[in-house]
């Protein structure tokens, strides 16, 4: 009898762990609908700056705020002076600096290293 | 008998450790996907991502960038976004130069609306077509609420023919809404023809350093005849027809309505009837 609830506790114990090989490995749930928040950080970054991008050109700051809080509902203007800061200190493309710039004052959010890029065009 | 009780064991406590952990895999505690790529999006905020990859082409005329951004996505939703975006910005009347930019993203990617003929300079674009007569008659458009103002115009001045068209009335519109001239092109009337309105002409406003592409009949619910154009005020316009370099109207400029007292003049906007002769 012992022998028979060993061998079932084995069978258990290797079922489990195929079940998490299976579930967790082989045939993991498939996700499809996502939102930006689940974005590998590059594309979160793109999200970010055509966020700004598409606020230059339509002026629709509510579409932006709505589109930056599926990043960070608390502080929507937070990615994007975060991206700004680090394009700043990496050298990036000074008209991506610009639009983040203007999108973060816009958002009443912006900090004192984006000042020499608000006022001028992308 | 024992061996067989000791495979049942094996195979039951096999299978209800894997319903078990299946359940903790898939259910109580599944794969959480961080990391992922556009294609994953939702398909809202999959056509929100090429709405805004086009606009930031429109922005800073990246088109590796813009590809790289819509690489992997479905072509098919890719066509669609943008088809859309292009045509609710031209409804929109958004500028010339956003628009061009768009439709040039948009036909690198195969896509192809109605509203990019006028921002793209193709062979398949529409031209002028001989005026046939038309038994029926000339339904203008309606204006734009609230009524226009009418008022003469001395500042607007057709140049002296002879032209193929000519301009039978220029009337400022008092709406309150953002400047824009507004056109309808219609075939001349004969003796025993009405005159019918004209799609698929061509008209170029031109200013100095700049212009702009319209063709009559793209906006079908306001008629065959009709186009517009955004107007910037303080900005001298020459109207064309059919090539830019042919203006029946010049000094073609914003004019302000007039106001109460006091009150800040609104500036106005322009309808123009043109009638392309027989």
């Amino acid at each position: 009898m012992r022998k028979i609830l060993l061998l079932a506790l084995i069978g258990l114990v290797a079922g489990v762990a195929l079940g998490l090989l299976i579930g967790w490995g082989l045939w993991r749930v498939q996700y499809t609908n996502t939102t930006p928040a689940q974005l590998r950080q590059d594309y979160a970054n793109d999200y970010v700056l055509m966020v700004a991008a598409a606020y230059w050109v339509d002026g629709d700051l509510d579409a932006a705020r709505d589109r930056l809080s599926l990043l960070d509902p608390a502080a929507p203007a937070r990615p994007v002076i975060e991206l700004a800061e680090q394009l700043i200190a990496d050298g990036g493309r000074p008209g991506d600096i610009r639009l983040l710039a203007r999108l973060a004052q816009a958002l009443g959010e912006t900090t004192p290293a984006l000042e020499p890029y608000l006022g001028a065009q992308p | 008998m024992s061996r067989g009780k000791e495979l049942l064991a094996v195979a039951v406590g096999l299978g209800l450790g894997l319903a078990l952990g299946l359940t903790y895999a898939w259910v109580i505690d599944p794969v959480e996907l961080y990391n992922t790529t556009p294609a994953y999006l939702r398909w809202d905020y999959q056509h929100d991502w090429i709405r805004m990859a086009a606009l930031g082409y429109a922005v800073d005329g990246d088109l590796e960038r813009a590809l790289a951004r819509l690489g992997g996505l479905d072509d098919e939703e890719v066509h669609t976004a943008l088809a859309a975006l292009i045509e609710s910005y031209a409804d929109q009347g958004r500028p010339a130069e956003t628009m061009r930019m768009l439709s040039s993203l948009a036909r690198r990617l195969g896509v192809d609306t109605p509203a990019m003929l006028v921002y793209l300079g193709t062979p398949s674009a529409p031209t002028i077509p001989l005026p046939t007569p038309s038994p029926s008659p000339v339904t203008l458009p309606p204006l734009p609420s609230p009524a226009p103002t009418s008022t003469p115009t001395p500042f607007l001045s057709p140049l002296p023919g002879p032209f193929l068209h000519r301009v039978v009335s220029q009337t400022l519109v008092c709406d309150g809404g953002p400047p824009r001239l507004a056109l309808w092109v219609q075939s001349e009337a004969g003796e025993e023809e009405e005159a019918a309105p004209l799609p698929g002409v061509t008209l170029w406003l031109t200013w100095p350093g700049g212009a702009d592409r319209a063709v009559t009949g793209l906006k079908p619910d306001r008629g065959a005849g009709y186009a517009d154009f955004n107007l910037e005020v303080g900005v001298p316009y020459a109207l064309s027809l059919g090539e830019p370099n042919a203006p029946v109207l010049s000094g073609l400029a914003v004019q302000p309505c007039p106001a109460d007292e006091g009150a800040q003049p609104q500036p106005g906007s322009w309808w123009v009837v043109i009638e392309v002769r027989r």
